[in-house]
C-alpha cells in the first residue's frame, strides 16, 4: 500500500510514523490558525506551503482531523462552498490555539536540538 | 485535558451511532466530490476525474475505517464487534455450543460449590475481633498433650495467671425448659462469666454475663441464642429481663446473642454461668477452657506462664497431679479438624481436575473447529487482519463460551451446595465456618472463568492464526488437520485426561471401598429396633444417689410396661457416642502401673437391649445393687490390651467411683470383673480398638444419662410411645433428640460418606468427560483419514479390519493415560491415607477395577467412530479425490 503522506525527497523517512503523526497535527493546527478550511483545503494548503514536500492524503487527513476534534482543539461545522456544495469546515478553538503555541515552542526546541547534533563536526 | 469533549464524543459514538456514521460518510463523500469537480475543471470527464481520485488515494470505506479506529472508544467498539461475531459464530453451531457450555457449567459449577465450602471453612477469617489472641487451654497429663481441666485447677489458673485479659471454663449439658407445651430440652453451655469477653462478643439485645454472675449464690441468669429466641419465644423483645423455668427453677434471660453469628451456629441453645461449689474437685477433668491473651503478651510467654503455674500445682498436690502440666493452643488452629480440612482440599483438587479435563476436551474441539474454519481465518488474514487480531477474535469466542458456562455453573453450583448442605448433619462444620455463595465465590468464579477460557482457547487460537494463509486458501475448502504435530498434541491431551480421570477414580474408589468396609463392620450390637435419647434430669445440679436410682427405676418400669417395647435401659453415654467417662485405673495386683479405660455406667437392660454378645462370665444384673460387691463387665479390647492370654474373670481393678453430679470423684473402689462382652464400638465405627468397662448404675448412680430402648414396629411410633410413657411418669421429663440407632450410625459416618460420595461423583464426571474427549478426537481423526480408509476399503480391507485399526489407534493414548494414571495414583493416594478405613492406599483391587472400568468405557467411546469409519464408501471417497 502506498504511504498516504508522501515526502518526496526521501521515502524512508515516511516510516517514522510517530514523528510524522505529531508533525501532521502541528501542520493542521498551523494551517487552521489563519482561517477555517475544509478537508481538501487543508491538504492543498499544506502541499502549497511545503512546496509539495508534504502531500497529505484523506487516509491520514481524516483520522487526524477527527482526532484533533475529539481533543477539542478544532471544531467542525458544515458550510457551503462558492459553487453551493456542502463541506465540513474546521476551525481552531481557543484550546487549540493554546495547544499550537505549545507545539510550536516544542518544535523549535526539537529543531534546534537536531540542528546542533547535525552541525557538530565529526 | 479535554475530558468533557472526549466524553461527549464517546457518548455520541455509542448512542448516536447512525448520525455519526452518516456525517462521516457525508464528509468523505464531499471530499471526493470536491476533488472530482476539480478534475472536471481541468477538462476531464466526471468518470475520469473520479477514477483519478480513487487511484490516487485509498477507498472511502478504508478511510472511514481508519477514522473509526482513531476515535475514542475504539477498543470498546472492537470488543463489541468481536462479541457480536462470536455470538453469531456460536449460534451457527448449536450442538458444539451446547456441549461446550455444558462442559464448562459442570466444571465451574462443581468448583463454585466446593470453593464455597473451602472458602467458608478454611479461608474466611473468624468473625471475632483479633482472633489470633484467643487461645485454648488444656491440662497436660504425664503421658499425652491434652486433657480436660479439673474445676479446682481452672480456678487456680484463672486466679494466678497474668497473661490473659479474660479466661473462661466451659462444659456442656442440658436443662429442661418447661412452661410452654411439651417440655423441651435445651442444650446449655455452662461457661465462666468472662466467656463472651474471650471472644469479644456482645449481646444483640440485653447484655452478657457480669463478672460476679458465676459466683456461688448467683448464676440464675441465661444468655440465649438468636435461633432459640426466634423459634421458642417468637422474637419477643420483652423477653429480656423476664424469667423462664429451667429444670424447674426460674432463670432470668439477660441477653440474646446476634443472629447469623458464630454464636448462632454453636451447639448451645443457651448459656448459663458455670458456678463452682465452694470446694471444687481437682481430680475430675470435665472442663475445657478458652482465654484471650493480653495485648503484647506472646503465645510463648503465655505457654511459659501456664507451665509454671501448673508445675506449682503439681508440687502442691503430688498425689493426683504429679507430672501434670498445661498446654496452650491457638484457638484458630483447632477450629477445623484435620480430616475435614483434608477432605475439602482433596475435593478442591478433584473439581479443579474435572475442570481441566473439560478444558482439554474443549481445546481439542476448538482445534478441530479451527481446522474447519481455516479458510475463513486465512481470508481474514489475507484482508489485512493481524495475527493478534485473529487470536483476539477467537479468544473472545472462548470467553463468551466460558461466560455462558459460568452463568449456568453458578446455578448448578448453588444447587450442588444446597444439596450437600442438606446432607450434612447439624454442627458438621465448626461454628466459625460461614459457607455461602457470596461475592468472594463469584470473584473466584470470574477468575476461574477467564482462566478456563484461556486454558482451552489460547492454544487453538494461536495454532489457527499460525497457519500458512496461502496454503489454506489454495486447499480450496478441504479440511486440513494441521499436520501430524497437531494430531500428536491431541493424543497427548487424551492421554493426560485419562491419566487425571484415572487418579480421581482411584481416589473416589478407595474412599468408597473404605466406606463399604465401614458400613459392613461389626458394630458389636444389633441396632435394629433400638432408639436412643438424651435423658436430662431436673435434679442434675445436686443429685441425691438414692432418689436418683429410685427415679430411674420407676421411669424404666413405666417405659418397659409400654406395649411394643421389649427392653429399656439408661447409660452414661449412648451407643456410638463415646464412653461417657474415661477413667485412669490400676489392676489390683499391680498398683504402680496407671492404665486407662472407657467407663460406662449402665442399667442391666443395656446389654439385652443392644444384644451385646457375651464372651465370658455374665452380664450385669439386678443382683448387683448398692449393697452387693462392686462388679464390672469389660470388653474384648480391654482384655486384649491389659489381660492378654489371661482369664479376666475374677480379676479386680481399682477405679474411683464417679460422684452422682459427675463433677467429681468418689472413693477408690475395687471392682471385680464378672463378664467379658464384645466391643460395642463406642467411639465410632472406625475405631479398631475401644477399651472399655461397664459398671452398674445401682452401684454408681450418676446424672447425664441417655435412654436406650428396644422395641418392635415402626421407629416413629416407637419413639412416640416411649415419649408418652416417659411423660405419663413425669410430664416435665424431657427426652432429648430421640433417634433410631440406625440414624445415629448413619450420622456418625457422614464425615466419611460425604467425601466418598462427592469424590466418587466427580471422578465419574471426569471419566465421562475424558471419554467424550476420546470420542471427539477419534471422530475427528476418522473424518480426516476418510480418504485413506476409503482407499484401504477399495484395496480389500474388511470392515472388521478397519474397526480394529481405528480402535487400536484410539486405545494407544488411553493405555498411555492409564499407565501414567497408575503412577500418579501410586504417588498421590498416600495423601488420603488418613481418610481411609482398613484400606491400603495402593489397594490393588481398586486399581484394577478402575483400570478395567476406564478401559472398557474408553473402548466404547472408540467404537462409534470406528464403526463410522468402517461404513466409508470407497467409491464416493475416490470420486472426491
Amino acid at each position: 500500500m502506498i504511504s498516504d503522506i508522501e515526502i518526496r525527497y526521501d521515502r524512508t523517512v515516511a516510516k517514522t510514523a510517530d514523528l510524522l503523526q505529531g508533525t501532521l497535527d502541528l501542520l493542521i493546527l498551523r494551517t487552521l490558525e489563519l482561517r477555517p478550511l475544509h478537508g481538501v483545503g487543508v491538504a492543498d494548503r499544506i502541499e502549497q506551503v511545503t512546496s509539495g514536500v508534504f502531500v497529505v492524503g484523506p487516509g491520514s487527513l481524516f483520522p487526524a482531523l477527527h482526532r484533533l476534534a475529539e481533543k477539542g482543539w478544532i471544531a467542525g461545522e458544515w458550510g457551503q462552498l462558492d459553487n453551493g456544495r456542502r463541506a465540513k469546515f474546521y476551525a481552531l478553538t481557543p484550546s487549540g490555539r493554546t495547544r499550537l503555541t505549545r507545539e510550536r515552542r516544542n518544535w523549535h526546541k526539537v529543531q534546534t536540538a537536531v540542528n546542533q547534533v547535525l552541525a557538530e563536526e565529526v | 485535558m479535554a475530558w468533557g469533549t472526549r466524553a461527549r464524543h464517546l457518548w455520541r459514538r455509542f448512542l448516536d451511532r447512525r448520525k455519526v456514521e452518516q456525517e462521516l460518510d457525508d464528509e468523505v463523500q464531499s471530499y471526493f466530490e470536491i476533488l472530482t469537480e476539480r478534475g472536471m475543471a481541468r477538462g476531464l470527464t466526471r468518470e475520469e476525474a473520479l477514477r483519478e481520485a480513487r487511484v490516487r488515494f485509498e477507498g472511502a470505506e478504508q478511510i472511514k475505517q481508519r477514522v473509526r479506529e482513531e476515535r475514542v472508544g475504539a477498543p470498546i467498539d472492537t470488543t463489541l464487534q468481536d462479541i457480536r461475531y462470536a455470538w453469531r459464530s456460536l449460534t451457527r453451531s448449536p450442538g458444539f455450543t451446547f456441549f461446550a457450555v455444558a462442559t464448562i457449567a459442570l466444571g465451574l459449577g462443581a468448583n463454585a460449590a466446593i470453593f464455597s465450602m473451602v472458602d467458608g471453612v478454611l479461608l474466611k477469617s473468624a468473625g471475632y475481633p483479633e482472633p489470633e489472641r484467643i487461645v485454648r487451654l488444656w491440662e497436660k497429663p504425664p503421658r499425652g498433650q491434652r486433657n480436660g481441666i479439673s474445676a479446682a485447677n481452672y480456678v487456680d489458673w484463672a486466679r494466678q495467671s497474668q497473661s490473659f485479659d479474660a479466661m473462661a471454663a466451659q462444659t456442656g449439658g442440658s436443662m429442661s425448659y418447661t412452661g410452654a407445651g411439651e417440655p423441651r430440652s435445651l442444650r446449655v453451655g455452662f461457661v465462666s462469666a468472662p466467656y463472651f469477653r474471650v471472644f469479644g462478643a456482645q449481646a444483640a439485645l440485653g447484655r452478657t454475663f457480669a463478672d460476679d454472675e458465676d459466683q456461688l449464690g448467683n448464676g440464675k441468669v441465661v444468655v440465649i441464642t438468636h435461633r432459640l429466641w426466634m423459634t421458642q419465644f417468637g422474637g419477643d423483645r420483652g423477653l429480656v429481663g423476664r424469667s423462664i423455668l429451667l429444670n424447674g427453677e426460674p432463670y432470668t434471660v439477660i441477653g440474646v446473642m446476634p443472629g447469623a453469628s458464630e454464636f448462632d451456629r454453636r451447639w448451645e441453645d443457651v448459656w448459663a454461668p458455670l458456678v463452682f461449689p465452694a470446694n471444687p474437685a481437682r481430680d475430675y477433668h470435665y472442663l475445657t477452657a478458652v482465654a484471650r491473651l493480653k495485648r503484647g503478651v506472646s503465645f510463648q510467654q503465655a505457654q511459659a506462664e501456664m507451665s509454671a503455674i501448673a508445675g506449682h500445682i503439681a508440687e502442691l498436690y503430688p498425689a493426683i497431679k504429679k507430672g501434670w502440666s498445661a498446654t496452650v493452643d491457638r484457638y484458630l488452629d483447632g477450629v477445623v479438624d484435620k480430616n475435614t480440612h483434608l477432605s475439602l482440599v482433596v475435593l478442591m483438587w478433584a473439581v479443579a481436575a474435572v475442570l481441566l479435563i473439560g478444558c482439554a476436551n474443549l481445546a481439542n474441539l476448538l482445534m478441530a473447529r479451527a481446522t474447519l474454519r481455516a479458510r475463513e481465518i486465512a481470508l481474514r488474514m489475507a484482508l489485512g487482519a493481524r495475527r493478534g487480531r485473529v487470536v483476539r477474535m477467537l479468544l473472545t469466542e472462548s470467553l463468551l463460551l466460558s461466560a455462558c458456562g459460568a452463568v449456568a455453573g453458578i446455578a448448578l453450583g448453588f444447587g450442588l451446595l444446597k444439596w450437600v448442605e442438606s446432607l450434612l448433619p447439624p454442627f458438621y462444620f465448626p461454628p466459625e465456618a460461614r459457607i455461602a455463595m457470596d461475592g468472594r465465590v463469584l470473584l473466584f468464579l470470574a477468575g476461574a472463568t477467564v482462566l478456563t477460557a484461556i486454558a482451552f482457547g489460547l492454544a487453538p487460537a494461536i495454532q489457527a492464526s499460525r497457519r500458512d494463509t496461502a496454503e489454506s486458501l489454495k486447499e480450496g475448502g478441504r479440511s486440513n488437520s494441521g499436520g501430524r504435530g497437531a494430531l500428536y498434541a491431541r493424543h497427548a491431551f487424551v492421554a493426560a485426561q485419562v491419566a487425571v480421570a484415572f487418579v480421581l477414580l482411584v481416589g473416589g474408589g478407595l474412599l468408597m471401598r473404605s466406606f463399604q468396609r465401614l458400613i459392613t463392620v461389626n458394630i458389636g450390637f444389633e441396632s435394629e429396633g433400638v432408639v436412643a435419647a438424651g435423658l436430662p434430669l431436673e435434679m442434675e445440679k445436686s443429685p441425691d444417689a438414692s432418689k436418683l436410682v429410685l427415679y430411674i427405676d420407676q421411669l424404666l418400669d413405666e417405659v418397659r410396661a409400654t406395649p411394643g417395647i421389649k427392653e429399656a435401659a439408661v447409660a452414661s453415654a449412648l451407643p456410638l457416642q463415646g464412653w461417657g467417662d474415661g477413667m485412669p485405673f490400676h489392676m489390683a495386683d499391680n498398683k504402680d502401673k496407671l492404665l486407662g479405660s472407657g467407663f460406662k455406667i449402665v442399667t442391666p437392660g443395656y446389654f439385652s437391649a443392644l444384644r451385646l454378645r457375651l464372651v465370658a462370665g455374665r452380664y450385669l444384673g439386678p443382683r448387683d445393687t448398692a449393697s452387693s460387691p462392686t462388679v464390672v463387665v469389660v470388653n474384648e479390647s480391654f482384655v486384649k490390651a491389659y489381660l492378654p492370654g489371661e482369664n479376666a474373670l475374677g480379676k479386680r481393678i481399682l477405679v474411683e467411683k464417679i460422684a452422682p453430679s459427675r463433677h467429681g470423684l468418689g472413693p477408690m473402689t475395687a471392682w471385680e470383673i464378672v463378664g467379658v462382652v464384645a466391643d460395642e464400638k463406642a467411639n465410632g465405627i472406625d475405631q479398631v480398638e475401644d477399651v472399655g468397662a461397664y459398671a452398674s448404675f445401682a452401684q454408681d448412680p450418676v446424672v447425664g444419662l441417655g435412654l436406650v430402648a428396644k422395641g418392635t414396629g415402626d421407629p416413629g411410633t416407637l419413639i412416640k410411645s416411649i415419649e408418652m410413657a416417659v411423660w405419663r411418669f413425669n410430664k416435665n421429663q424431657v427426652l432429648d433428640a430421640p433417634m433410631t440407632m440406625e440414624r445415629i450410625k448413619e450420622e456418625s459416618l457422614t464425615f466419611r460418606r460425604l467425601p466418598a460420595m462427592l469424590l466418587g461423583g466427580f471422578a465419574l464426571l471426569a471419566m465421562v468427560l475424558a471419554c467424550t474427549g476420546i470420542y471427539g478426537v477419534l471422530s475427528f481423526v476418522t473424518a480426516w483419514r476418510k480418504s485413506e480408509l476409503g482407499i484401504r476399503a477399495a484395496l480389500g480391507a474388511t470392515r472388521g479390519a478397519l474397526v480394529r485399526m481405528v480402535v487400536a489407534g484410539g486405545s494407544i493414548p488411553v493405555l498411555a493415560g492409564i499407565v501414567l494414571g497408575l503412577g500418579g495414583a501410586a504417588g498421590l493416594t498416600r495423601f488420603i491415607r488418613s481418610m481411609l478405613f482398613a484400606t491400603d492406599p495402593l489397594d490393588m483391587a481398586t486399581m484394577v477395577t478402575v483400570a478395567v472400568l476406564l478401559l472398557s468405557v474408553a473402548l466404547m467411546a472408540c467404537v462409534v467412530p470406528a464403526w463410522r469409519a468402517s461404513r466409508v464408501d470407497p467409491m464416493s471417497v475416490l470420486r472426491q479425490e
